[in-house]
């Protein structure tokens, strides 16, 4: 019966075959084909999916675009910028807009660590 | 001539506008459409409705919990 | 062993079948279609170009082995005795689960009939899709309509999705500046909820799309090319595409009061039940919930209804999750029973989850346990309540 399958294959389907079943002999050696069976139950796939999937996470995939992008426009060499030079920039308001991001990204970082210690 | 009420409490965008629509398509001239609805929304819409349909908005009054809109129908044709 | 029936195998009927354990479950499906037709698919069939075969499959590979497929038409359903009649058989339950979608009235508007036969839609099925594509690769110049007949229809984003579609295909086509494409809606904006209008309507300014707000279709003259409207106006048009009046179930329900004045199944809106029964469900675009008539609806409807048939008081929360794009980008409409849409912004992200959604759209049917949490942490994620004014 498998030999006559095994006729039916052309060259190419022959041999990934073969390298399949070498794949999964050396996942079977490992134990992983094991412990993947045991991972594969609804609690572990519904326990991991709310942790990738959550308020956070969604919010920063939604801004990879943004962030990626913005990245790509940051100079090679940004110039140094000293305290007063500060004081000039905050005059812009993209820098200003920035700051606003990070100030609020901080706020809410301070608040998560204060009930995550507390 | 009659009075068609339409009671669109509790419905949300597009209810109101919706089911007035509906009542619209039925009514003829010289019918009133009474409608009631709780959306915020629904004042400027009746509002911007009644103006571009051309029909006569004779009363619209807010009640304690809803809002209600009053229609003469006259701009159907025939 | 308790003896369910569910009428029609979309979405919601199919789903709501392989969630039944079947040791403790016999279940039928009966469905008039031999193939399940993944209805969103007919944007991409229409406007896209998509072979319609990768949105047909055969129910009966959706379906798990020990479910029993029954491929016949529904003529009646009597509730008080517990039994379906089809035009083959009678059949009894234990309990029935009404899934058999929206009816599309193409007679209700005059003219209706006579422009889906000659152009093909996106409503009506694969078949009529592939015909607008046609169609559409023929004109050459003119006004391309998208009308509502009515505000309540499947997928609301449906018309604007159109539009996008359509004003990109014509823009590859060369055509931007010979063919116009036009969406005239019944609603006081571009979109039902104004927050969402408020975000996609410079985007449909951006494509060059104009808008017509109260428009409802009245009738059709196909002979001058001409759309009327409810409100007393009126569009030419050279192609047009005008979503028809949708009803509830066309077959017999005994008692007739479980149907409303559009035949739609009077149901409680969290637990699906049929108005004055515990033992028959509704679910998907046949009842009156006042939720959108969508995909995600159904689903969730399907597994409210699956855990309540095993003893769990479940409820659906009205949670709705209507994708809407644009040119490479998208949305989703999240709203609920207690929440209207919430702002969403217009991302790349939320477009490739959109595809995501699509792509993996027969597994989640075939496999709904496996899907089960992972769509329940992202429910849970995008929360109406959780997201807030401030929205995602």
């Amino acid at each position: 019966m498998a030999s006559k399958v095994l006729e039916e294959l052309s060259e190419n389907e022959t041999d990934a075959l073969k390298k399949t079943l070498c794949f999964l002999m050396k996942l079977n050696e490992m134990g992983i084909l094991d412990t993947l069976n045991h991972l594969l139950e609804p609690e572990v796939i519904g326990g991991l999916s709310s942790l990738i999937l959550n308020k956070g996470t969604l919010k920063l995939l939604d801004n990879v675009d943004t962030l990626l992008k913005s990245l790509g426009e940051v100079p090679k060499e940004p110039k140094e910028v000293g305290v007063f030079g500060l004081l000039g920039e905050l005059r812009d308001p993209d820098v200003k807009r920035g700051l606003g991001f990070v100030i609020a990204l901080l706020r809410s970082l301070g608040k998560a660590l204060k009930s995550n210690f507390s | 001539m009659a009075v068609i009420r339409v009671d669109a409490r509790g419905m949300a965008c597009p209810g109101p506008i919706s089911a007035l629509t509906k009542a619209y398509r039925k009514a003829k001239n010289g019918d009133i459409l009474e409608v009631l609805a709780t959306d915020p929304g629904f004042k400027p819409d009746v509002q911007a409705w009644v103006k571009r349909t051309g029909n006569e908005l004779t009363e619209l009054t807010e009640e304690k919990d809803y809002i209600k809109a009053s229609i003469k129908v006259t701009a159907k044709k025939t | 062993m308790k003896k369910v029936v569910i009428l029609g195998g979309g979405g919601g009927g199919a789903i709501l079948a392989n969630l039944l354990p079947k040791d403790e479950f016999d279940v039928t499906v009966i469905d008039k279609k031999e193939n399940h037709v993944f209805l969103p698919g007919n944007l991409f069939i229409a406007f896209m170009g998509h072979k319609k075969e990768r949105y047909m499959k055969p129910l009966k590979e959706l379906l798990k082995p020990h479910i029993k497929f029954l491929h016949d038409e529904i003529i009646s359903l009597d509730l008080n005795e517990r039994k379906i009649k089809t035009k083959g058989k009678e059949i009894e339950y234990d309990y029935v689960a009404i899934a058999t979608g929206a009816h599309l009235d193409y007679d209700a508007i005059s003219g209706n009939t006579e422009l889906l036969n000659k152009f093909g839609d996106y409503y009506s099925g694969p078949e009529n899709a592939a015909k607008l594509h046609n169609t559409l690769m023929g004109m050459k110049e003119g006004n391309f309509v998208i009308a509502v007949a009515d505000p309540i229809y499947m997928c609301p984003p449906a018309p604007q999705k159109g539009a996008f579609l359509s004003s990109k295909f014509f823009a590859k086509r060369g055509l931007k500046e010979k063919v116009k494409v036009i969406l005239a809606l019944p609603f006081p904006h571009a979109y039902s909820s104004k927050v969402i209008s408020d975000i996609i309507e410079p985007e449909l300014r951006k494509e060059g799309i104009e808008v017509h707000t109260f428009f409802t279709v009245d009738s059709i003259d196909t002979k001058n090319k001409k759309i009327f409207s409810v409100e007393g106006e009126e569009i030419n048009y050279e192609v047009a595409v005008v979503i028809p009046i949708h009803e509830g179930p066309e077959y017999e329900v005994k008692p007739a009061e479980v149907k409303d004045d559009s035949n739609y199944i009077k149901i409680d809106k969290y637990t699906s039940k049929v108005e004055g029964f515990d033992d028959a469900y509704a679910i998907g675009d046949c009842t009156n919930a006042p939720t959108s008539k969508s995909g995600v609806t159904a689903h969730l409807q399907a597994e409210t209804v699956a855990s309540r048939l095993q003893g769990f008081d479940a409820k659906y929360s009205g949670r709705t999750n209507c994708p809407l794009l644009t040119n490479g980008t998208g949305l989703f409409i999240i709203s609920d029973y207690d929440h209207p849409p919430v702002p969403v912004k217009l991302s790349k992200f939320k477009r490739l989850m959109e595809d995501l959604f699509v792509a993996t759209y027969w597994d989640a049917i075939r496999y709904p346990e496996l899907w089960e949490p992972i769509f329940k942490a992202y429910f849970e994620a995008t929360n109406p309540e959780v997201l807030g004014k401030e929205g995602w």
